[in-house]
This record gives C-alpha cells, sequence and structure tokens, in this order.
C-alpha cells in the first residue's frame, strides 16, 4: 500500500514539487485519506528534526568547524569521531522509528551519516538554510522508501 | 547476543524454506515441516521485534546467511526425508545449546532484570528440542552418512554463530 502511494506522489512531483501537496494528491490518486501523508511524512519530518537540532548545535562554532574536523581526521580521533556520528545516526533512525532487521539497516544508517556531513559541510558555507532543507527532506525520503 | 539469535532464527526460516521447496508435497515430511517452519517464523518476528527496541544491529552478513540456509535446506532436502531431518538434528543440536550458553549467562550477575528475557529464550530452547526429537524420531539417524553431514552441519552453524557475534 505504501508502496502505490510513493508512486504515486511521485506522479504529482513534477507539478508540485517535493512537498505534502504531491503526498496528499497521491493519496487522493489510491483512495487513500490526506491523512495517508502521515504515512511517509512521518519518519522523514522526524530525522530532518534531529539532523537540523544537531546541526544548530554547530551554529556558535560556525567559524572554527573547520578546524574541528581537521581535528576529527587525526588517526587518534577518528574513532571518537565515527563513534559520535554512529550514535547520532544510531538515535535519529531510532527516533524516526526504522524497525528494519536486515541489510537495509547498513544502507539508511550509512546513508545517513553521509547525508548528515553533507549537509554540515553545505552549511559552513552559508548557505540559505531554506532549500537545504527541501533537499534534505527529499534525500531522507528515498531512504524510507528503501 | 540478540544478534546471533536473530541471524540465527533468519537461516533456520531459510533452511526449512530450502527444504520445504523440495519436500514441500512429501505426505509426511511436508506438514511436519510446515509445522516446525511455522514455530521458527514465530521465533524470528520475536527477534525482529527486540532488535530495534533494544537497539541492537543486525549482522551484516544477513544477505550471506539467507543464501547458505535456503541451500543448506535444498541441498539436504535433495537427500530425502532422512537427510532433511539429519540436518534439522543438527543444526537444532547447535541451536538448543547456544540458547542453554545465554539462558546460563543470564543467570548470572548483573542480569536480574532480564527475567522475561531469560523466560522468552529458555521458550525458544525448549522448542529447538522438540524439532530436533521430532527429527530423530523421523528416522534421521539412517539419513545417507548421517555421522559426517551432522559433523559439516553442526560446524557450520558454529561458525556461523562465531562470526554473527562479532560482525
Amino acid at each position: 500500500m505504501v508502496r502505490d502511494l510513493v508512486h504515486a506522489a511521485m506522479r504529482h512531483v513534477p507539478a508540485r514539487g517535493w512537498t505534502t501537496s504531491a503526498i496528499a494528491a497521491g493519496a487522493a490518486d489510491v483512495d487513500l485519506p490526506p491523512s495517508a501523508v502521515g504515512l511517509l511524512w512521518g519518519g522523514v519530518d522526524k530525522l530532518h528534526a534531529a539532523v537540523m537540532a544537531r546541526l544548530a548545535l554547530l551554529a556558535p562554532v560556525k567559524s572554527l568547524w573547520p578546524e574541528a574536523l581537521a581535528l576529527c581526521g587525526r588517526p587518534d580521533a577518528v574513532g571518537g569521531a565515527l563513534r559520535a556520528t554512529s550514535e547520532f545516526v544510531d538515535e535519529a533512525w531510532a527516533y524516526a522509528g526504522d524497525v528494519s532487521t536486515d541489510s537495509s539497516w547498513y544502507i539508511k544508517h550509512a546513508g545517513l551519516a553521509t547525508a548528515y556531513h553533507t549537509i554540515g559541510l553545505y552549511l559552513l558555507t552559508d548557505a540559505p538554510a531554506l532549500s537545504v532543507s527541501s533537499t534534505l527532506c527529499c534525500v531522507f525520503a528515498s531512504f524510507l522508501f528503501t | 547476543m540478540l544478534r546471533v539469535d536473530h541471524a540465527g532464527e533468519l537461516g533456520a526460516r531459510r533452511i526449512y524454506a530450502g527444504q520445504l521447496a523440495v519436500l514441500g508435497r512429501h505426505p509426511v515430511a511436508g506438514p511436519l515441516l510446515r509445522e516446525m517452519a511455522a514455530q521458527e517464523a514465530v521465533h524470528l518476528a520475536a527477534f525482529d521485534d527486540l532488535l530495534p527496541r533494544r537497539r541492537v544491529r543486525p549482522t551484516v552478513l544477513t544477505p550471506v546467511w539467507s543464501v547458505a540456509g535456503y541451500a543448506l535446506g535444498v541441498g539436504t532436502a535433495l537427500l530425502g526425508v532422512r537427510g532433511a531431518m539429519a540436518c534439522t538434528v543438527a543444526v537444532e543440536t547447535v541451536i538448543a545449546g547456544h540458547y542453554n550458553d545465554q539462558v546460563r549467562t543470564l543467570l548470572g550477575e548483573g542480569y536480574e532484570a532480564e527475567a522475561p528475557l531469560r523466560a522468552t529464550l529458555r521458550q525458544f530452547r525448549d522448542e529447538e528440542m522438540e524439532h530436533k526429537e521430532t527429527g530423530l524420531a523421523n528416522e534421521a539417524e539412517q539419513a545417507f552418512a548421517y555421522r559426517g553431514l551432522s559433523k559439516v552441519i553442526e560446524g557450520g552453524c558454529r561458525a556461523a554463530i562465531f562470526l554473527s557475534e562479532r560482525v
């Protein structure tokens, strides 16, 4: 049922963009009530909130973050840095309600770590946060669909 | 601990799937295998539920066990009903022993709060031993090369447990 909803929603994306109205239109196509948006959007919203909250913690030290990242690359610090990322990713997916127990677990965790770091680096360049937000949402949406 | 149990039940379910693919229509073995497979499915569902709740990551080898289990099921079933039963006996021997070890660990210090998990593992262990008895009752020991087959399968299971604990 979720797959059908996803396919129906994708048909409306060219007209409505990566928005909840595309999902609502898709839901109407497959005879689901508009509240079906929650089926797809609930988890994405939570992932989005988790990542943006985590990145917001960086705001006060943004100017010094590149230096921090360089320090993370040192051989003795890499282990701690990797552990910190994996703990964050683990929390984010648990919060978003992930219950996978197969290889998709690894795809989701690796993918979120990559997305989080990429967005983090992008935000360092003072780009407007709004466009990042919507890119983030469609990246996460693709994880939930796998 | 839970990671290995999950991997084990996944493997068991795939073994039965493989065996049913070959022996599904056998008048005696078919229903028997289906019944045991149904119980393993319940076990797997329990671990599928426990893993995310306890934030345990699944073993990275799930696709490997999935394929290997199915191949083992098909291979032993092609040796006939006795072969399939011999496989069941070998696998259940290792799994029941493994659950026993885990229950023993959970009876140790610091695990007082784990009574529900202990009870679950005990129940699963008892059901696995039932499967083993079923296998033995169905002439497993008369299977072609029973001794050799058992040793190989038991060795494979132990290797799978070793790897799933670590990876």
